[in-house]
């Protein structure tokens, strides 16, 4: 089957699944161009550098899926499929359904490139030449372990995204706004959800009061919204977090905890980053832009994205590069990442692919 | 005179409190006084619990509407009604969810040790009537371990032999067996105590069942803390039961932090964990903070009158429900599972042990 064969049995999948990031055709096209420099690229030998190459996928995917993240899993298998491979998917029980739900509405010849296995299946994982990780370091360096040298293995681990807010001189109520609701989006649990948002120390303490008040006015706009069951265990990280910052002297805005989505916003001036327990429960972080190098240091490699509440001066930019972030965006859209978006900094089919040149010059090459 | 900071410095004064401690079984109500005199006192000179107290209204109208301090906060802040130069010394936590260890100081380990015994005679543990067999440290190897400081303070007073068996973080499974054939050929009664998962380790590498002469004792504590593949309690209990030849009711839970002084004993499989005379468990419904109703599941908060020189409010993340004489405790849940992508602490912890 070709590329563009795929393409057009993809097309309705995409249009079905919007939160999966593509309109339909047009985007998976643009997509192969982009990163495979040929649309054709999978399936003829193309003229390259003075002479051709061409991409080959992984015969079989194994794709290990986190809980939850179902739209991660279908982002993947999307992929696996689009490149032509055959896709085995370790799927955790909370994902199941959805997964499922989305194999069902495949084309009959792509529904046939997919296998669904509910625990580690030894004999597909070493007859897989490409083995792609979503989850928890621990899973990461787990399947990574696993994986002989001669397979790809691409892991996609827990990252933490940021807002950069910088110096305020009014407040800002329409960013507010959109930061709420980048925060409040997937229950603030997604590597793309904000656990802090950065203020040089040099704002007065009056407006950052302000500005933490009308964010808890914000999140509390938001807060009948529906939203995940909160179990016990979730309720007392949040509790504790809240009885933590008051202990610690720093300011909290909160609503009760009977809220259907609870909100929590802290104010405190800290030298380092320390995450969130999630559940909107966000830290307004007074930073010296001096010692932001230092403030970035437990999360350097883990950062995602940085959201720029208006704008972001280019030491800072490089300092956020250095320390790791992979995309910046303006706030209100960092849970809406382009459909070319390089995931983790990385090009999403493109790493999936082993390129196959071809450097003979007085012999045509037929794949 | 009990505000002043002296206080709880002087000894004659900490040996009137462990009195009053050790008296409330034949006079529960004086509790509430002194529940109030200790708390009266810690958020004068506690610092982290002056701020956090500063935010709650002052006037209680019951010993339950103390404020807690999250157990977590022993990790942030020093919590100590002193300077830490004042400190005798320290216990640590364990640190395996975080990798980040809380410290417990205190100005000296005499009301520890008070309460740990009486706390032990309280639950009707034998621990004057056998052999005791330690499979942990001993607080020479591990002077930070709360629970090797406990395990001696028994050993002290025991009149028979007691050995703590994990010498040089290895824990001497031969030698132990052999001195525990010896004990058993004897007809002398044992007790073994030690963390859930140095049983286990036991069952596995010696597979072997034992028989313990009646009157012996076996003391579970500390769950598997990620240390293991957790096991059902129930299971757990089965296996201890057949692997030693003793019935389950001569099986001792203890529940106890590093961060406490007094321990909360159950019996048995389905035992309800009771506290001793002077301290206090709440189960609480974190939405409302209010204590939840017989039956319900909620956080377990201690409220610890032997906790005079840190705080004796403490909010767990540990969860219970609610019995009539006690509570049922469920797990030892300090990290719910995260269920997105978003990276937590321990990640971050795990992130550097592994990579720097």
């Amino acid at each position: 089957m070709q590329t563009l064969e795929r393409i057009e049995m993809l097309d309705a999948i995409c249009k079905l699944f919007p939160e999966i990031g593509f309109r339909g055709k047009e985007d998976l096209i643009r997509l192969v161009e982009l990163e495979l420099k040929s649309l054709t690229a999978l399936d003829d030998f193309f003229d390259y550098g003075g002479a051709k190459t061409k991409a080959i996928a992984p015969r079989q995917i194994y794709h290990v899926l986190a809980a939850n993240l179902y739209v991660a899993g279908f982002q993947s298998v999307l992929l696996g499929l689009l490149v032509g491979s055959f896709n085995v998917v370790q799927c955790p029980q909370p994902v199941t359904e959805p997964l499922l739900r989305f194999i069902s509405l495949l084309p009959k010849k792509l529904k046939n490139q997919v296998k669904l296995c509910f625990e580690f299946n030894q004999e597909a994982f070493e007859q897989s030449d490409c083995i792609v990780v979503f989850g928890g370091n621990r899973t990461i360096e787990h399947f990574k372990a696993l994986t002989p040298s001669d397979k790809r293995f691409v892991g996609h681990g827990h990252k933490v995204s940021l807002i950069w807010v910088g110096t305020i001189e009014n407040i800002n109520r329409e960013k507010i706004t959109l930061s709420a609701k980048d925060i409040s989006l997937f229950n603030q649990l997604g590597c793309l959800s904000p656990q802090s948002m950065l203020i040089e120390e040099s704002t007065p303490s009056t407006i950052i009061l302000s500005f933490c008040e009308a964010l808890a006015e914000s999140l509390s706009k938001r807060s009948s919204e529906k939203g995940f069951d909160i179990n016990i265990e979730e309720l007392a990280a949040i509790k504790q977090l809240r009885d933590c910052a008051k202990a610690l002297g720093w300011t909290v805005w909160e609503s009760s905890l009977t809220e259907i989505n609870p909100w929590t916003v802290i104010h405190r001036r800290s030298n380092s980053f320390e995450p969130t327990c999630g559940y909107r429960t966000i830290y307004v972080d007074s930073v010296d832009k001096t010692k932001l190098k230092e403030w970035l240091k437990p999360i350097q490699g883990m950062i995602s994205t940085v959201g720029v509440f208006e704008t972001i001066p280019d030491d800072i930019v490089r300092l956020f590069i250095n320390a790791g972030a992979t995309r910046f965006c303006s706030v209100g859209e960092m849970q809406q990442p382009s459909a070319f978006w390089h995931h983790d900094g990385r090009n999403r089919i493109e790493d999936l692919v082993r390129w196959v040149d071809w450097e003979i010059q007085n012999q045509d090459v037929k794949s | 005179m009990e505000g002043q900071r002296s206080f709880f410095q002087d000894p004659a004064n900490r040996q009137w409190w462990i009195d009053q401690l050790l008296s409330l079984r034949e006079n529960p109500q004086n509790f509430e006084s002194l529940a109030f005199r200790l708390y009266d006192f810690q958020r004068k000179h506690c610092p982290a619990y002056k701020t956090l107290t500063e935010t709650i209204a002052n006037r209680l109208s019951s010993w339950k509407e103390i404020p807690a301090i999250p157990q977590e906060l022993f990790k942030k802040e020093t919590i100590f009604c002193y300077t830490i130069e004042q400190a005798a010394g320290h216990y640590l936590t364990s640190g395996t969810t975080s990798g980040i260890q809380g410290r417990h100081y205190f100005l000296d380990p005499l009301i520890y040790k008070a309460v740990s015994l009486q706390g032990a005679n309280e639950a009707a543990i034998p621990i004057h009537r056998a052999c005791l067999h330690f499979l942990t440290e001993s607080p020479n190897e591990n002077p930070h371990s709360s629970l090797s400081a406990m395990f001696s303070f028994w050993a002290e007073s025991n009149p028979f032999p007691s050995y703590f068996w994990i010498q040089n973080k290895t824990f001497c499974i031969d030698p132990f067996i052999q001195k525990l054939n010896l004990d058993i050929s004897a007809g002398r009664n044992v007790g073994i105590c030690g963390t859930a998962f140095s049983f286990v380790l036991l069952m596995e590498k010696h597979p072997k069942s034992l028989s313990l002469p009646q009157g012996s004792f076996i003391l579970e504590t500390g769950g598997m803390k990620g240390k293991h593949k957790e096991i059902d309690k129930k299971e757990f209990y089965q296996k201890l039961s057949s692997y030693f030849g003793i019935t389950q009711d001569c099986i001792f839970s203890e529940y106890g932090m590093t961060e406490l002084s007094s321990q909360a004993y159950s019996k048995g499989t389905d035992g309800t964990f009771l506290v001793p005379p002077w301290a206090k468990v709440l189960v609480i419904d974190p939405r409302t903070e209010k204590e939840c109703q017989v039956g319900q599941k909620g956080l377990v908060r201690w409220i610890d009158l032997a906790n005079v020189d840190s705080v004796l409010c403490i909010q767990t993340l540990d969860i219970a429900i609610k019995t009539q004489e006690g509570f049922y405790l469920i797990g030892r849940s300090n990290h719910a599972p995260p269920r997105g992508c978003s990276l937590s602490i321990e990640e971050i912890a795990f992130f550097e042990n592994t990579h720097r």
